[in-house]
């Protein structure tokens, strides 16, 4: 695999990382965020607790009952709580912060000094070198004085820091195991993607176009894809068979002719030069050519029929019409055979067809009824809808074909044992049945030795 | 009448040039399709043969650039292309018409003089006639030596397209396609059928024949 960098694989998988990383952190913020606040209420429940309990003492005796009983060994809180009393003036009256918990700035207890209109009520301060973070409580006493109660954030600080440790090696194998999982799994997921390329890149390489992908999965989009393809192969190798079979045929089916237009002026040369046969031999070949023209024409139609090439102008057609104009072009050659023609058909009856071919179609049948029929006997063309198909019968009283050779009548350049001694070029029931069946009919015939032929056109109705 | 071939295949344009100088034209040739442009652009052409595969300038954009500089020359596009699409294509830019290869040089000729016919605008006869024979387009009679001679519909138009080109050789496809109007080659014998028919009205009761058959081209109407 080549330019892995910009490879799918390789951008699924950084997409679905960053994905990963992104929600990871919205919740580790969310989770944070909750965890800090519910430490803080905890905090300030405890301060609060005690705060009443100051109170309480401070109502029984003022100032001294608070002090000393803060003093107590058990319950006054000294080891714990910061206490600073303020007179009605905000002059200290009172302070005291545990020992054993280190120091507080002095010059941050400027910061909690409570302001006229009482807005401090909580106020934290944060710790920096000297001193640790403290929570702080404001009151109001009764005389007017104030009661500040404080307790060290530590214990949440510390928490949250071990939150955060935690929380960044959870995330760091998390990721990890993201990665490495995104990674398998779009690899997984985008092999038969990578077989995809690997088939492509052989047929183009190769040109062997029956390289086909194994279909591991059938049932979702991947697996639906490999079928399509295959079927696109498999289509592309019968087209480009059929077409170098038809070229094959075409090549084959000139050579012959082209041989007998070699012939004609091989002959005229040798001798005695002669005017009289170099001009016969002129006019041969010229005719020859012309031979030749038509049938190179007539066999890239078939060619262009059978392949699915032809481009046909798909209209509805009235029958009648195209009928009329066959029967037309024939009124002559079949009054000098005596020959009737007679057309029976549905009133206004139309088929979707391309309306020259069509045409082209019927001139041909026509043209073999009339060729093969006695003189003063009868050619039919009729036409019917059944169900879902049009049927149109062009039928003769001639010599017909003998069952042996039905099979073959279609076959190009196929020349029954009648047939031979007729003009023709051995192609017309070829391109017929080949324009048929790409407006998707079919051509059916039957036959009776010494009774005459029926040739029946089948296109699908409209 | 003084054409312009524009053809990059040496024998194609030298048997066409040949064959229109003896028909008493003069004859320009160009093998690229820019030369062509040029000569198109700074001469009076009365009539242009331009094949579509060139050198240079493709058939197709030099038809479109000199209609596009009001070069108003009749054109004929020769192609080896026989499809209905790359006829259709020819046409839109500008050709007036198209004749596929390989082709027979009288059909060439014909067309040429129905291009500058249609486009001098010659007020059109209401009579055709050639030797004793007359034909009436209007009351659609036909008489030889003042003998009238009945006609049907089909023996009509193909004598009245003999009579246009009395003296040119027209072919069995050009026949099917002006007087059935069908362009496509059943290779029936429907044309050998209708001449003879029209043959022994027109020419069996008299001395001087006037159809002929000309083996390997077709048919011709002109007196021996």
């Amino acid at each position: 695999m080549k330019r892995v960098r910009f490879s799918l694989a390789t951008r699924l998988n950084v997409w679905f990382s960053v994905v990963v990383v992104l929600l990871a952190l919205a919740l580790f913020l969310i989770a944070y965020f909750l965890l800090y606040r519910a430490v803080q209420e905890r905090d300030r429940e405890v301060v609060r607790a005690q705060a009443e309990i100051y109170r309480a003492w401070y109502a029984e005796g003022g100032l001294p009952a608070l002090t000393s009983r803060f003093f107590e060994q058990e319950g006054g809180g000294r080891e714990t709580f910061f206490l600073r009393v303020l007179s009605p003036q905000r002059a200290a009256l009172f302070a005291s912060v545990p020992k054993n918990l280190g120091t507080l700035n002095v010059n941050k207890l400027q910061d909690i000094m409570p302001d006229e209109a009482f807005a401090l009520a909580w106020k934290t301060l944060p710790a920096d070198e000297q001193s640790r973070g403290w929570l702080i409580e404001t009151e109001r006493l009764s005389n007017g004085g104030w009661l500040q109660v404080g307790k060290t954030t530590e214990a949440l600080t510390s928490l949250l820091h071990q939150f955060r440790v935690i929380f960044a090696w959870v995330a760091l194998v998390a990721l990890s195991l993201g990665i490495a999982g995104g990674a398998w799994i779009t690899r997984r997921a985008l092999t038969p993607v990578r077989q995809l390329i690997g088939t492509v890149e052989n047929v183009i390489a190769t040109g062997r176009m029956n390289e086909r992908m194994p279909v591991h999965y059938t049932q979702d989009e991947i697996g639906r894809l490999t079928q399509l393809f295959n079927v696109m192969l498999e289509k592309n190798e019968t087209l480009i068979l059929r077409m170098r079979e038809a070229l094959d045929n075409v090549a084959h089916d000139l050579r012959t002719p082209l041989t007998r237009l070699r012939g004609v002026a091989e002959l005229a040369l040798e001798g005695e030069p002669n005017p009289q046969t170099c001009r016969d031999a002129l006019l041969d070949a010229m005719e020859e050519s012309d031979r030749v023209l038509t049938m190179l024409n007539t066999l890239m139609d078939i060619s262009e029929a059978e392949t699915g090439l032809m481009k046909l102008d798909l209209q509805p057609v009235r029958l009648d019409e195209v009928v009329r104009d066959a029967t037309d072009l024939f009124e002559f050659v079949a009054q000098e055979k005596s020959i009737v023609i007679v057309t029976e058909l549905s009133p206004g009856l139309t088929v979707r067809a391309d309306r020259n071919r069509l045409r082209q179609v019927l001139v041909n049948l026509l043209d073999n009824a009339i060729k093969y029929s006695p003189p003063g006997s009868r050619v039919e063309i009729s036409a019917e809808p059944r169900a879902d198909e049009v049927f149109i019968t062009v039928k003769d009283t001639g010599a017909g074909i003998p069952a042996e050779e039905i099979p073959r009548i279609w076959e190009r350049l196929y020349r029954g044992d009648k047939s031979r001694s007729q003009r023709g070029l051995g192609l017309g029931l070829s391109l017929v049945r080949a324009i048929i069946k790409a407006h998707g009919g079919r051509m059916k015939v039957q036959s009776t030795v010494g009774k005459g032929s029926s040739f029946v056109i089948h296109l699908p109705n409209q | 009448m003084r054409v312009l071939v524009v053809e990059d295949d040496k024998k194609i344009a030298s048997f066409v040039a040949r064959g229109l100088k003896e028909a008493g034209h003069s004859v320009d040739m160009a093998d690229r399709g820019d030369d062509a442009l040029n000569l198109g652009l700074h001469n009076h052409y009365e009539v242009a043969i331009v094949d579509l595969m060139l050198p240079g300038l493709d058939g197709l954009s030099l038809i479109e650039r000199w209609r596009a500089q009001k070069v108003k020359t009749p054109v004929i596009i020769l192609s080896a292309k026989r499809s209905v699409d790359d006829r259709v294509k020819g046409l839109q830019v500008g050709g007036d018409d198209y004749l596929t290869k390989p082709f027979a040089f009288s059909e060439l000729l014909a067309r040429i003089q129905a291009l500058v016919r249609r486009s001098s605008q010659t007020v059109e006869p209401t009579t055709l006639s050639y030797a004793d024979l007359t034909l009436d387009l209007l009351t659609r009679e036909v008489q030889r030596a003042g003998k009238k001679i009945e006609l049907q519909a089909r023996e009509f138009a193909l004598l009245e397209y003999l009579l246009r080109n009395a003296g040119r050789v027209l072919s069995k496809t050009t026949i099917l396609e002006r007087v059935w109007d069908y362009n496509f080659d059943p290779k029936t014998n429907v044309i050998d059928v209708l001449v003879s028919r029209l043959r022994s009205k027109i020419d069996r009761d008299f001395d001087s024949k006037l159809i002929h058959t000309m083996r390997g081209f077709g048919y011709v109407l002109k007196l021996e």
